[in-house]
């Protein structure tokens, strides 16, 4: 293996090392507010071409499909987190640990949806920012579909990146039927200031 | 005698910093493992006396390792070593048998006191 080699590996393992702690706070968070055991998924990198989006969709653990929101960050690095909120899920399940009325999220889940996106996204980059020593802010979320692919999505857009790095986590809660997968998206040209921040963390700038 | 240690972890950085935080002059004859299998393994051929173990892997997961080790006489003391530390997830870890459980990112201090109440230190 040669050492380029070998650093990539050790860099890429490390960043999916940082999001799994990440994500074990995000996952606290959620549990301690719904009192249920919630479900971590192994995180996954993926490197995407906006011209090959059909073969990323092919390399997801599943095909997320469902309700799309997104949340756009910014600070040492920019980019989105996608969260979909797969079909079937039921969300109104958790409005009493969240403290929505249900009524309210039986006609119209979005307002609790959006808190969810905030809870965990803003949860797992504050975990991310804080493991690299550097500083990210939050956009409000917004809903970008109501049903729809990640990978479908993405393809009507007019994306601003050619090559983008998607860091793919997903949260689940078998009791209330829920899954939740999240995509956050660094394009490129902001990637490279996230792995300064990771060779930063291993020590290895100069290498 | 170097005690027989089985690390097991998807992450090799997860790895490399919990042997690196391991005591100083501990004698530990360290095996490592990236998935729940090859620990179980491990364990059944006398490699660990001491297993610290992640619990969200691939192939098989930390929980599933307690479990059948608890169907299998084996003489493991297992420290897990998560991010995931809900605290149903702990509770259910060491009603499977686990001494105890650290949360990620792990110190040299917790580790040590790990061994402690395991009688190795």
């Amino acid at each position: 293996m040669s050492s380029l080699y070998e650093r990539e590996v050790l860099r890429r393992d490390a960043l999916q090392e940082v999001l799994n702690i990440s994500m074990g706070q995000a996952a606290d968070t959620l549990a301690c507010l719904i009192d249920e055991r919630v479900h971590l998924s192994i995180p996954r990198l993926h490197d995407v071409e906006a011209s090959r989006l059909e073969a990323f969709g092919s390399s997801l653990i599943r095909k997320p499909c469902g309700m799309l929101t997104r949340q756009s960050f910014g600070g040492f690095f920019r980019g989105e987190v996608l969260a979909c909120f797969e079909r079937g899920s039921k969300p109104v399940l958790l409005a009493p640990g969240l403290g929505f009325p249900v009524a309210a999220v039986e006609r119209n889940p979005s307002e609790l949806i959006l808190e969810l996106t905030n809870l965990l996204a803003s949860a797992c980059l504050k975990g991310v920012a804080e493991q690299l020593a550097c500083a990210l802010r939050f956009g409000p979320p917004s809903v970008l579909a109501t049903a729809s692919t990640v990978t479908d999505f993405l393809g009507r857009q007019s994306l601003i990146w050619h090559k983008a790095l998607f860091l793919e986590i997903s949260f689940s809660v078998d009791s209330l039927s829920l899954v939740i997968d999240l995509l956050i998206c660094v394009p490129e040209q902001e990637s490279r200031a996230l792995w300064q921040g990771v060779d930063r963390m291993l020590g290895q700038e100069d290498v | 005698m170097q005690i027989p240690v089985t690390v097991c972890d998807d992450s090799m950085l997860s790895r490399k910093n919990l042997i690196k935080a391991l005591p100083p002059g501990w004698l530990a004859d360290i095996t490592e493992c990236k998935n729940g299998l090859e620990a179980l393994e491990a364990c059944r051929a006398g490699r660990a006396e001491v297993l610290f173990l992640d619990l969200t892997m691939p192939i098989m997961d930390g929980l599933e390792v307690l479990e059948r080790l608890r169907g299998e006489d084996l003489n493991t003391v297992v420290i897990v070593v998560s991010a995931d530390f809900q605290p149903e997830v702990q509770q259910r870890v060491q009603s499977l048998g686990a001494l105890t459980f650290i949360r990620k990112p792990i110190t040299a201090e917790q580790l040590a006191e790990a061994l402690r109440l395991a009688g190795l230190l």
